[in-house]
């Protein structure tokens, strides 16, 4: 085990949240959606923030979305778990919800806001699969 | 003319803001609470409500969590009879004051006590304080912590209003400055600083370099709040309490922070509008303003939220100097969380400051400030002239909401 993998912290899910990371396992990014008005939300939530509805479905959604906003991490606070430069992003999915990510795959200076993105996922540990995203060339 | 029951600021203290004096939290906050009950010329026993931000308790066990009100009363001798003080870092500001006034107003206590301490608070490993890291769920697997969620704020309102680093940079120079001549300020001396000094310091996290962030060092302070009524036999001149207003819309640092989470609409204004109603003041009316500078991009979006300028003009608007000792609202005006103390929780700081202020009690480089004589240079001042209304904002989301105090001399 490296010294990275060890530092690194490990999403816990909750009993609530367990449907989410179940997906992400299984290579598909699911968001609650609302029965009753449709909208979906994120982060999850027990009951709908547009209607109040409590009833909804772990929906798969696209994937697909936009870089609202990132950074360049050059200070970073665990050095070991995160070794600085790295990138965290906030993604806004073609769904409507924004997500906090991070971007893979291409280099900081490349990365611009509106860019095109897609989820990946990166297996961490039996349990967890992460959802970073992927700009879209 | 104030009604009997309303509330005023009648003690005030600040310890030694400091880093690795080895002294805890608790040892500062008693510090404040001796010395603003001194300087009200009060006695603990006085004291009927409390509201208190402690990093720890020194007995063990504390089942109930840091700085709770029954191991306080107990400590201090004496019986609460408010029961709804908290122990939260954002309501140990602004909010406290306004619930303490809301509790004087309505009879339940005539004296209240806000105290706040935090000691030992550099990271052991040299690296971001401990409690700017987050370990939710959705966060905490990212590598973000306090100062990137303020830059995902900064790097969007840039991308969107075309917001510079030198308009970041100015308003940090500027508040920076105000603690360059504030021998109580963790900074003292440590300026002038100016835009260029500014931008080129090390990055943190794009766009921020360090000296748009606060830094981290250990001390207290406290105030003392009571009726006019009581207030009129004390030591020190009242500072009334005008009014203000608060607004939480989302759990900051588990949600992305995004610039439409202004409930409302973007940047609404309605909540600030209300309380300006409400305290019978406008913003045409303050004199100066003491900001929540945690971060620069944090300045820029509270002048927004706050209705002193539209959505997206922030950059702008601190870049013609509105901020500085001769612009129309000097702000932060101690050294902010930028270079008078931020603690961890240094949400009381801002309106201790504001009072003082309005007290003309300004500690600064003017040989004359003792007696209240002040130059007016910006290289030796930082009193505002003429001083009548302030404003004070405490902690709040990086988006979407906050909270702030408007604070009146007689």
């Amino acid at each position: 085990m490296t010294s990275s993998s060890r530092a690194r912290p490990i999403p816990v899910p909750t009993h609530f949240s367990q449907p989410f990371w179940d997906g992400t396992q299984a290579g598909r990014l699911l968001v609650p959606k609302c029965n009753d008005c449709s909208k979906y939300r994120w982060t999850p939530q027990p009951a709908c923030p547009h209607c109040l509805s409590e009833s909804f479905d772990w929906s798969e959604v696209s994937g697909r979305g936009k870089i609202y906003s990132f950074t360049v991490v050059q200070r970073s606070a665990d050095p070991i778990a995160f070794p600085d430069p790295y990138v965290v992003a906030i993604i806004k999915l073609d769904e409507g919800v924004a997500m906090l990510s991070t971007i893979v795959g291409t280099s900081a200076d490349k990365i611009e806001i509106e860019m095109d993105v897609v989820v990946s996922f990166e297996k961490i540990s039996d349990e967890i699969t992460l959802y970073p995203f992927k700009v879209v060339s | 003319m104030p009604h009997a029951r309303d509330a005023a600021i009648v003690g005030l203290y600040t310890t030694p803001q400091t880093r690795g004096s080895g002294r805890t939290g608790f040892s500062y906050a008693m510090e404040s609470l001796r010395g603003a009950l001194d300087d009200a010329g009060l006695t603990v026993k006085d004291i009927e409500g409390l509201f208190v931000q402690l990093d720890e308790w020194p007995q063990s066990p504390n089942p109930n969590g840091y700085g709770n009100k029954a191991n306080w009363c107990y400590q201090l001798g004496i019986p609460l009879r408010w029961q709804t003080g908290a122990v939260n870092a954002a309501e140990t500001g602004a909010p406290a004051i306004n619930d303490a006034a809301a509790a004087i107003k309505t009879g339940q206590v005539d004296t209240v006590a806000i105290i706040l301490g935090r000691g030992m608070t550099q990271p052991l490993d040299g690296r971001t304080a401990p409690w700017t890291r987050h370990s939710h769920e959705f966060t905490g697997w990212t590598g973000s912590y306090t100062a990137v969620q303020f830059a995902l704020v900064a790097s969007r309102h840039m991308a969107l209003y075309g917001t510079t680093p030198e308009q970041l940079a100015a308003a940090s120079a500027t508040v920076r400055n105000y603690g360059h001549v504030n021998p109580q300020a963790l900074m003292y001396g440590r300026g002038p600083y100016d835009k260029e000094r500014v931008v080129q310091s090390r990055m943190i996290s794009s766009p921020l370099t360090v000296l748009m962030c606060a830094q981290v060092n250990d001390g207290g302070g406290a105030m003392i709040i009571t009726s006019v009524e009581k207030a009129r036999d004390l030591k020190k001149p009242p500072i009334h309490i005008l009014g203000g207003a608060d607004q939480l819309s989302y759990p900051a640092y588990a949600e992305a922070p995004v610039l439409e989470r202004h409930v409302g609409g973007d940047f609404s204004t309605d909540w600030v509008d209300k309380g300006f109603a409400r305290a019978g003041v406008t913003r045409n009316d303050v004199d100066f303003v003491e900001l929540y500078d945690g971060f620069a991009i944090w300045m820029l979006t509270q002048w927004e939220m706050l209705g002193f300028c539209k959505a997206g003009e922030a950059g702008p608007f601190v870049e013609t100097g509105v901020m500085e000792l001769d612009g129309r609202y000097p702000t932060c005006t101690d050294g902010g969380c930028m270079a008078f103390s931020h603690n961890g929780t240094p949400s009381l700081f801002r309106p201790i400051e504001a009072a003082r202020q309005l007290r003309g009690e300004v500690m600064d480089d003017c040989p004359g400030w003792e007696q209240g004589e002040h130059t007016f240079k910006k290289d030796l001042c930082r009193a505002v002239k003429d001083a009548k209304v302030g404003m004070a904002v405490s902690m709040g989301p990086p988006t979407g909401g906050g909270n702030f105090v408007l604070l009146a001399r007689d």
